[in-house]
């Protein structure tokens, strides 16, 4: 019984903070300050906060969850195509560098990307890429915790046995992994999209960084744009006419992490499963 | 599994055919970079000047995003932008400064910038050279509740001393009631600034005079000590929930703040009900003619060095922005072209949410800046150094004149890491 | 003749399975990494005898002290009475633990802003025991640390949570239950039986945490961004870095100092890759 209270009164802490910006869209900004902190309002203040969501720009958050989709599922997509066989390969072979990359991976997956972020704008010019939605994609594409995911998989879920059995029947090196690898990975597919998909959809820094287009920006960025313009957050900033307040704020808030928590739900799953050996990037 | 692989191959391809649509800027395409509130004039503009190839970007107006993208243009020699508004004006400082180099010294003729308020300008001229034209000016004035007043038996006060004097009658006679609060840009801006505390007068790009201890500083220092001991000036910031709070319980009896206060904070934020808010000029000093008025925001436009042959299409497109009276009078915040001012003013006169017509404060406010309040590349640490001084000897109950000395010394350090000589 | 050809096309094989890896290895790590250190040259000395590090340092190694320990404990915690007893209620906690952590950016500026004003928040009755009357006030000089130690443990916690629940998960179950029939208390058999056998990702949860603790950069930055002007903008060293770059157009110093926390970080992961040996980079 103690052990239940405990794991309840720790979610308590974890969940009065996303109870309190569920609740906020329902309500009215005045309500939020004069009323008690946490209360329910009316569907309809919900409708209207939306509403008047989409009066920023003529609709422009919707064109920026357009682009967080897309990046995000060109990122996800790329990371996918790189670390289910690179994580193949360095589990189920050994050749040379292949401690060097290992070493790498393993650094990359400790030490955050903010720190690179300068170089690889810099990089990313020189490419005449800058600007453009592969100035996003293709770094975060590079995902070390997938390879190392891949990695464990491959290297607990798949017997060597198997694959000289293969060998012996005469299979080449990429037919095994096309024939016997890759119908296995599908479990680690799973956790790698996941932990990728939220890599790239939190990621602000970034595309803060690469984009300059209002157009091009992602949804956190956007919605930076869009608080900061209205003074939603802070009503020092914007003086805009529109009628974009806390509640607003809430709700868009709520937009941005819903594919983050929808994404956990889905992966449920898989998250359980104990091959989940490595962590999450910081 | 193959056929999630070829899935996820033929949606990168479709993917790179959208991702291929990016954009890119054209040459002799005039970008201009505008905030959400500026986006409708500047499509206005370049839909009547459809010649001139205009590109309308809305930017997030945050501080320090303008220096950020410049200072990645300039490591990489391109992208920036020819317009650009600031949000945070004092950002011109680091933008016409090395190693940023970004803002032209503007060519405006002597007519065009004598119809902007006398001093508005001032700010902008840095080492002789004009580097931006204001949109809007937040000149500081004394907001009051004019039914609480009445209740209360006060006069608005004309003077410090007078205001002085009813702080301490207010802790007395009505305490939780506030005439004031500083906190950060509003501390510093609406009470120091107002006074002619010299913490950023600049007086070219690379030169500033500080002086804490100056006396324009230590009457600031001695007019808020018991008014922030009995409670009656508060230092919570008037952007946080808990004077929002404030606000809405009608606890707010006056609030001397920058001119959009009125329209910005009373009414959204306090939902003050109407016929209540009014406006009154700062109070003066003993010994001065007339109040002064400190600043806390306005907005301006610059013009990038790198525009080029675009660079008089620029000029022009600020001078309009800045200027074109049927376009200022409908913004939302003072304009700091006189003739917009007039036009501005006549509308807000018969809004119905002030208790008498705020604007003749308002204009004499925006005709009464306190010389020295100087745009400076140490804004930031101006701002919250101040806090880590003023306020925080406020909080330990110490004296305020004592936290002054390392006011100063924050400022000074700041100012010099910034490539300033202090003075 | 015929083995040292397939070896040949083997070798092949490999490298088409992970040479496109490397390539994005190199261009997207390596690379800027390099260039950072080539953009540095020169910068150090100026770095180190800025005013404002020492201050950053300060700042960043309190935070640390505090937010570490609350983390990996409260963790630590959670994940093992969790696999006490999993099912359906374990289940539903992971989740919530989880939901903080999804909140970013301007949002998140706007949720802790208000969570930390006690007039408005649902904490409030707790705010008001430790004194706090507004968000100003907490805010104000080292309350802002505590600030973002709460903020940094509901927002790191959940995954972390994730993490270290599937590694118990992964225990093999005989050793569980073989303790279970010994008649070993649950307490003792997570004392003595579990925390033993997670030690290693315990203690990579505990490096990779310092590793961004040091960095710490959005927190403080998104605190900033609801609360204008009461917080340093060069309050941690990371973001100190950041204004060096983007405010003062230096990018030389700038990349001194990101590699200079990158270094640390770099020390605390070697710690964890050769000294836990938690990764067995050997094992084919």
């Amino acid at each position: 019984m103690t052990r239940r209270a405990f794991l309840a009164l720790a979610g308590v802490f974890f969940v009065l903070p996303l109870v309190w910006m569920v609740l906020a869209p329902t309500r009215t900004a005045d309500s939020l300050i004069g009323g008690p902190p946490l209360a329910f309002g009316s569907i309809a203040n919900v409708a209207s906060a939306w509403g008047n969501l989409m009066a920023y720009n003529d609709g422009e958050l919707a064109g920026w969850i357009g682009n967080s989709v897309g990046y995000a599922a060109a990122s996800v997509a790329l990371t996918l195509l790189l670390s289910i066989p690179a994580g193949y390969a360095l589990a189920k072979h050994d050749f040379a560098g292949r401690r060097a990359v290992l070493t790498l991976t393993l650094i990359g997956m400790i030490l955050p990307q903010t720190a690179l972020v300068l170089p690889l704008y810099l990089e990313m010019t020189a490419a005449g890429l800058t600007g453009t939605p592969w100035s996003v994609i293709l770094p975060l594409a590079f995902y070390p915790f997938g390879v190392y995911l891949a990695y464990l998989h491959f290297a607990s879920a798949l017997p060597g046995a198997i694959l000289d059995a293969g060998r012996v029947d005469g299979a080449g090196e990429l037919r095994l992994f096309l024939t016997i690898g890759l119908p296995l990975a599908r479990p680690a597919i799973g956790l790698i999209a996941f932990f990728g998909f939220v890599n790239v959809w939190t990621n602000f820094f970034l595309p803060f960084v690469m984009l300059d287009d209002d157009r091009t920006f992602t949804l956190q960025l956007g919605l930076m744009s869009l608080l900061q313009s209205t003074g939603a957050v802070n009503a020092s900033s914007g003086f805009s006419s529109l009628n974009i307040h806390q509640p607003e704020a809430a709700l868009a808030g709520l937009v941005a992490c819903a594919p983050t928590l929808a994404a956990f739900l889905v992966a449920q799953r898989a998250l359980r499963t104990g091959m989940l050996a490595g962590a999450e990037k910081g | 599994m193959r056929r999630v692989m070829a899935g996820i191959v033929l949606l990168l391809g479709l993917l790179s055919m959208v991702a291929c649509g990016g954009t890119h800027k054209g040459s002799g395409e005039l970008l201009v970079w505008v905030d959400n509130t500026r986006t409708a004039a500047a499509k206005q503009y370049a839909a009547a000047h459809k010649d001139l190839n205009i590109r309308v970007v809305t930017m997030p107006p945050d501080a320090g995003y303008v220096p950020t993208k410049v200072s990645l243009a300039n490591k990489t020699g391109k992208g920036w932008p020819d317009v650009v508004f600031l949000t945070n004006p004092a950002e011109v400082s680091t933008l016409a400064a090395a190693p940023f180099d970004y803002a032209a010294p503007l060519e405006i003729p002597a007519s065009v910038r004598d119809s902007f308020t006398p001093g508005a300008l001032d700010p902008c001229v840095l080492g002789g050279r004009l580097y931006c034209l204001r949109n809007d000016l937040a000149p500081t004035v004394l907001w009051y509740d004019a039914k609480l007043m009445k209740d209360f038996g006060y006069e608005v006060p004309k003077t410090w001393a007078q205001y002085q004097q009813i702080g301490e009658r207010v802790a007395r006679e009505h305490p939780g009631y506030l005439i004031g609060t500083m906190n950060g840009k509003y501390g510093a801006g609406v009470y120091f600034a107002s006074s002619g505390c010299p913490t950023r007068q600049a007086v070219s790009l690379t030169e500033v005079h500080i002086n804490a201890a100056d006396q324009a500083c230590t009457r600031m220092a001695d007019l808020l000590q018991p008014l922030a001991a009995d409670k009656s000036v508060s230092t919570i910031s008037p952007t946080d929930p808990a004077f929002a709070k404030l606000g809405q319980d009608g606890k707010i009896l006056m609030l001397p703040g920058p001119a959009w206060f009125g329209d910005f904070i009373f009414k959204p934020a306090f939902k003050l009900p109407p016929g209540r808010l009014a406006a009154a000029p700062m109070p003066a000093w003993d010994g001065e003619d007339k109040p002064y008025s400190g600043q806390v925001g306005g907005g301006v436009f610059v013009v990038s060095k790198h525009a080029g042959e675009r660079t008089k299409a620029a000029v022009d497109m600020i001078t309009w922005m800045t200027t074109d009276v049927a376009l200022q009078a409908k913004q939302p915040t003072f304009p700091a072209h006189q003739a917009s001012a007039e036009a501005w003013g006549k509308a807000k006169a018969s809004d119905g949410f002030y208790a008498a017509d705020p604007v003749p404060a308002l204009k004499q406010a925006a005709a009464s800046l306190r010389p020295g309040f100087g745009f400076v590349r140490y804004e930031a640490v101006w701002q919250s150094s101040f806090n880590e001084t003023v306020i925080a000897a406020v909080t330990a109950g110490k004296p305020i004149a004592g936290a002054l000395p390392d006011w100063q010394s924050r400022l000074t350090q700041a100012a010099t890491s910034a490539g300033y000589t202090v003075k | 003749m015929r083995k040292s050809r397939r070896d040949q096309a083997g070798r092949l094989a490999v490298w088409v399975l992970v040479g496109p890896y490397v390539v994005f290895l190199v261009a997207f790590g390596l690379a800027p990494a390099a260039f950072g250190l080539w953009t540095s040259l020169g910068s150090w000395g100026e770095v180190f005898g800025d005013y404002r590090l020492g201050a950053a340092v300060r700042n960043v190694a309190l935070y640390l002290v505090l937010w570490l320990p609350v983390l990996v404990l409260l963790v630590l915690s959670l994940a093992l009475t969790l696999h006490a007893r999993p099912g359906r209620f374990a289940g539903v906690m992971r989740f919530v633990y989880y939901l903080p952590g999804a909140v970013t950016g301007s949002a998140a500026a706007l949720l802790w802003l208000f969570m930390m004003s006690p007039d408005v928040s649902p904490f409030g009755p707790l705010l008001g025991a430790l004194g706090i009357g507004s968000a100003s006030q907490a805010l104000q000089g080292d309350g802002l640390i505590g600030v973002l130690v709460v903020m940094g443990v509901a927002i790191h916690a959940g995954g972390w949570i994730v993490v270290l629940y599937g590694a118990l998960t992964a225990l093999p179950r005989d050793v569980l239950e073989a303790a279970a029939v010994d008649g070993a208390t649950p307490w003792r058999i997570t004392r003595h039986v579990k925390l033993p056998l997670v030690r290693r990702y315990v203690a990579f949860v505990l490096i990779s945490s310092f590793a961004s603790g040091t960095q710490v950069f959005v927190e403080p930055t998104v605190l900033e961004t609801s609360a204008r002007g009461q917080i340093s903008p060069t309050w941690s060293v990371n973001q100190l870095a950041y204004f060096y770059a983007t405010q003062e157009g230096d990018f030389g110093r700038a990349a001194a100092l990101s590699l200079a926390m990158l270094a640390v970080g770099l020390v605390a992961a070697l710690l964890v890759i050769y000294k836990t040996r938690f990764y067995r980079t050997d094992a084919v």
